[in-house]
């Protein structure tokens, strides 16, 4: 939260002026990028493949299409994807179940990169409340905007890592700037009320949130990714996320449940 | 060779104290200097014998000199720059007071003089990388919103960096901002900013000196690896009360000074605000008018002669930054106190006492009222130091003294109202002890040949009551055991030593060398671009352990024209062991285990800085420029290998220029060019979650665009009366309006999310101020 504030509270400060400039940038070897998540729940399971391009290009990601991947329930018998093509590999009504632990393995040119992913209970959105937004300054928030404050309660006797996602008028939010994550290191246990401070709302948008549940790894990945592609981040020294493949691929493998509530903003 | 230099020095020791005392009857001149109009104490002001330049001593930074000569009669001139020189024709035949007053010399010659001293004595002094200013002489040069600042003044000098436009932060010769020992009146200032690093602390109205160590410092010093930025309050007018001030864009200043018993004592109360948020009241948005943003100065002081051998001194600062808007406040500020006694036990041996107190801290608070979350951190240090300088005779001045220090810190902690989602999260103090014992002597071995030899021995004892954690290398917790108060957790000590060489060629010109050790117990941990308040000042401990910090340096000095020019050309190489960096999303706050987030390094710095400046004439200034580097090397970043530091800016140019046009107008300008910052860029993207990702596959791999910027500024001088003087200062930050880079980010196009593009943000672009100074006297 500190390091949002800062960055804005120099702007209110000073005239500064913005302008996107043109920078060399070096073409890295492209890299391997797996992403895979899993959802609580009878439905398509999709691992997609592809690879880094260069950072200012416009065309579309190279895919990998002679992968071989496997999904692994525990000390389960493992379950072969198919090749869909086009670099995505899926498991048609696969049932995901929480309490799990789940393992992913890619084979590609006779590498293989392996993670797992444990996958939570859901914990249960109580409600939303939609209020005006009396903080012009925070994040994205317009003055005389919306803002939809989430109401749940955190369990005491586990660690809880939560992402929160919304869908407006039936389209996700998911820009760089509205991903937020959330840990109870500090609010374990309590009812907690928080305002989706990474995103505003206009009067008569229908809003469904998302409340995902994931493990800590899934955390420690999502929050780094946050740090690299939120609004006003400044870091000094900015790394890749932190990813729970190993053998060097870019991307993540995870599990997650979660709870659903809609509300229109009156 | 590291182990023979503490042995080398302590036999260096014995041969000063006790060789040159055995001849013949000696006796002692003794005194303090002062400035005839106010009383001020001049530091640095030479006392010598006519014909015999080596036979001399000089005044320290209370004044007081001491100098011991052989029975006979002598001529004894008395000179400090800018002074009108007096002499004075004395029979040594007992010991002698001689107190001065020295009167300034009517301004005509220098706007500015960095070194405010005896005209050669950058050729003379054993020491070398070292800058002074002071301070009434900085007004002319431009600096941003007009607010003149002691720190920006010293980034146009070589070695010294800013920590970017318009940051009062600074980086010495490669070194972090943390190794930088920032001392006023022997308190340290933990955040030596304000407003988010735009403005430093330091109200110029109410300094007296200012002097940087950039190289082997005095023994005298410890604490820091890399700096030492000596900042000495103004004592206060002891003939008269006066007033001054002035008002400014930004912020307006006032300062009272007198006498509180004339010639024995003095006062001084120097107090600066800024307003920016009153012009936030002026808005239609009631949104914007409830924002705060101000912060403020308080400096003051008091001496007192309780005697002629006594002398009190009481100084304080306070100064907090305000920062807020609806839902969420920020608050952060120091205090600083220090108590000094001034004791002569003989005209040979003088004393000082001091009891320091400092604090740094900051709150802040978000929410309503109902589910309000307020957090703290402070760091605190109470120390008791005892110096004393003895003059045995003219070839060697020692110093000798010991220090302690009780660092109390708080991490962060939080604390939350009932019915806030908040826990509340207090995380446990932490306690240090810190201490350092030296001795150092100053040694004229001959005319052409000085030493400055000295050792330091430093401790630091991380105590209880407490919790020392382990970690494995990936910075799992491993163990926790706790502590009982005052038992010792983590004990680390060292020798420090410092050695200086100085060869006179003649007397325009020397050539001189230094070398030093330094341990650094107390890091500051920041995960942000530029230093906020929010960063965290953490002791050494089981896991951290102590910087140290090697330099070796070797200049040459000439001056040119009768000293009207000054030239040095100075080189350096820096060895950095035990530097912290921390693991990629770390959290730092509220985090009692956050030394497992840390990972440890080492680094290198070298370079090279020329200096030329011309210190007489109608046009004054200098031009200062640095080749240097800052490597890195940390295991587990950038694949081992080093690395460039934020701070590795390759070169680094400024031009400084006043121009007396005629008495009532003064033109000046600076132009500062330098490499752009070592900066992580993406080599590449892919795309998670629907967003695009950079991806990144070096650490500061890449350069921000070059710097550079031109200043340019005006001082008209109003009526000077007897009771009433005035100045105007107009001046232009940026004038050709450079959109230097603050910061580059790597995002998605707002309209295109699929293109991705850099976004450059420039902050200040031809800012014009003006102040309006007054005085009445």
């Amino acid at each position: 939260m500190i390091k949002l504030l800062f960055p804005i509270a120099a702007i209110v400060l000073l005239a500064s002026c913005q302008k996107v400039i043109d920078i060399d940038l070096n073409s890295a070897t492209p890299q391997i990028v797996i992403e895979g998540a899993l959802q609580e729940g009878t439905q398509d399971f999709t691992v997609r493949i592809t690879k880094t391009g260069n950072y200012f290009g416009t065309e579309q990601p190279e895919t990998i299409d002679n992968a071989t991947v496997s999904l692994q329930k525990g000390n389960e018998t493992p379950l072969a994807l198919n090749n869909a093509g086009n670099g995505n590999y899926t498991a048609a009504s696969y049932p995901a179940e929480s309490g799990y632990d789940y393992a992913l393995t890619v084979v590609v040119d006779g590498k293989t990169y392996t993670a797992s992913s444990y996958l939570p209970r859901p914990v249960a959105l109580d409600s939303l409340v939609a209020e005006i937004s009396d903080q012009p300054s925070f994040g994205t928030a317009k003055a005389d905007s919306f803002q939809i404050v989430c109401h749940f309660q955190d369990p005491a006797v586990e660690t809880n890592f939560y992402r929160i996602k919304t869908i407006v008028n039936d389209l996700p939010r998911n820009k760089g700037e509205n991903l937020l994550v959330l840990e109870d290191r500090l609010v374990n246990g309590n009812y907690i009320q928080i305002p989706i401070f990474t995103d505003s709302y206009e009067l008569n948008d229908q809003v469904e949130v998302e409340l995902v549940s994931m493990d800590a790894k899934m955390y420690d990945y999502f929050n780094t990714l946050t740090s690299l592609v939120s609004n006003g981040n400044s870091s000094a020294a900015p790394t890749n996320p932190n990813t729970n493949w190993t053998g060097g691929a870019l991307g993540y493998f995870g599990a997650f449940s979660s709870s659903r509530k809609s509300v229109l903003v009156k | 060779m590291k182990n023979y230099l503490p042995k080398t020095l302590f036999l260096l020791f014995a041969i000063a104290l006790f060789i040159p005392t055995l001849t013949g009857q000696n006796f002692t001149i003794s005194g303090t200097l002062k400035d005839a109009t106010n009383g001020e104490d001049l530091i640095g002001a030479t006392v010598a014998v006519k014909g015999a330049s080596s036979k001399g001593a000089v005044t320290n930074t209370y004044g007081f000199y001491s100098l011991t000569l052989p029975k006979g009669d002598y001529v004894v001139g008395i000179q400090y720059i800018g002074y009108t020189a007096l002499e004075e024709k004395i029979s040594l035949d007992k010991n002698i007071t001689l107190n001065k007053e020295l009167a300034p010399e009517s301004a005509v010659l220098q706007e500015v003089v960095i070194t405010s001293e005896k005209e050669n004595k950058n050729i003379t002094r054993n020491e070398m990388s070292v800058t002074k200013l002071d301070p009434k002489d900085i007004e002319a040069v431009p600096v941003l919103f007009g607010e003149k600042d002691i720190i920006k003044t010293l980034q146009l000098t070589p070695g010294v960096k800013s920590a970017g436009d318009g940051n009062a932060g600074f980086y010495v010769r490669g070194g972090a901002i943390d190794q930088n020992l920032i001392l006023l009146d022997e308190a340290p200032v933990y955040n030596a900013s304000h407003l988010l690093g735009f403005f430093s602390v330091f109200n110029s109205d109410a300094l007296k000196d200012v002097t940087l160590y950039k190289g082997t410092m005095p023994a005298e010093y410890g604490g820091r690896g890399s700096s030492v930025l000596d900042i000495k309050m103004k004592d206060g007018n002891n003939k008269k009360f006066n007033a001054s001030g002035g008002l400014g864009v930004i912020s307006s200043r006032l300062t009272l000074e007198g006498p509180i018993q004339k010639n024995e004592g003095s006062f001084i109360v120097s107090a600066r605000r800024t307003y920016a948020d009153l012009f936030l009241k002026l808005s239609p948005k009631e949104s914007i008018r409830n924002n705060t943003l101000y912060f403020y100065d308080l400096n003051a002081k008091a001496n007192y002669r309780l005697g002629a051998k006594d002398r009190l001194f009481l100084s304080g600062y306070f100064g907090r930054d305000v920062l807020g808007t609806t839902g969420f406040g920020l608050n952060w500020g120091n205090y600083t106190g220090t108590l000094r006694w001034n004791h002569l036990f003989s005209e040979r041996l003088f004393s000082n006492t001091s009891v320091i107190f400092s604090n740094f801290d900051y709150q802040f608070d978000f929410g309503t009222d109902l589910n309000n979350v307020k957090v703290k951190a402070s760091i605190q240090d109470i120390n008791v130091k005892q110096d004393f300088s003895f003059f045995p005779n003219t070839r060697n001045t020692i110093k000798f003294g010991l220090n302690f220090i009780n660092h109390t810190f708080l991490p962060t902690s939080l604390e939350a109202a009932e019915n806030s989602s908040f826990s509340n999260s207090k995380t446990e103090k932490k306690y240090a002890y810190e201490g350092g014992v030296y001795a150092q002597n100053d040694w004229k071995l001959s005319e052409k040949i000085g030493v400055q030899y000295g050792i330091r021995y430093s401790l630091f004892d991380y105590r209880g009551k407490g919790t020392a954690y382990t970690f494995d290398n990936k910075g799992v917790k491993t163990s926790e055991t706790p502590y009982k108060k005052g038992e010792s957790i983590q004990y680390y000590g060292g020798f420090e030593p410092r050695l200086a060489l100085k060869y006179q060629v003649d007397d325009i010109s020397s050539i001189k060398g230094g070398i030093s050790r330094n341990y650094q117990y107390m890091h500051l941990l920041s995960n942000s671009t530029t230093s906020s308040p929010t960063d965290l000042w953490v002791p050494s401990s089981n896991n951290v352990k102590p910087q140290i910090i090697d330099q070796v340096s070797v200049g040459y000095f000439r001056n040119f024209k009768d000293n009207m020019f000054e030239c040095s050309f100075e080189t350096y190489y820096k060895n950095l062991q035990n530097q912290i960096d921390y693991r990629n999303g770390a959290d730092l706050v509220f985090n009692a285990e956050y030394e497992g987030a840390l990972t440890y390094g080492k680094g290198i710095a070298y370079g090279a800085e020329f200096f030329v400046k011309k210190n007489k004439g109608r046009l004054t200034g200098w031009v200062s420029y640095t080749l240097a580097r800052s490597l890195r090397k940390f295991e587990e970043i950038n694949k081992g290998d080093f690395y460039p530091a934020k701070q590795d800016r390759i070169h680094d140019l400024a031009i400084v220029g006043i121009y007396k046009l005629n008495p009532k107008l003064t033109l000046s300008a600076n132009w500062v060019f330098y490499t752009g910052d070592a900066a992580t860029f993406p080599s590449g993207k892919y795309e998670v979650a629907g967003i695009q990702v950079p991806y990144y596959t070096e650490r500061n791999g890449y350069r921000f665009p070059n710097y550079h910027r031109l200043d340019v500024g005006v001082t008209l001088q109003g009526k000077q009366g007897k009771t009433f003087e005035s100045s105007w200062n107009f001046s232009v930050y940026n004038a050709y309006g450079r959109q230097n880079a603050y910061t580059i980010t790597f995002q998605q196009n707002e309209d295109n999310p699929e293109q991705t593009e850099a976004l450059q943000t420039a902050l200040f672009k031809f800012i014009p101020s003006v102040t309006y100074n007054f005085k009445f006297k």
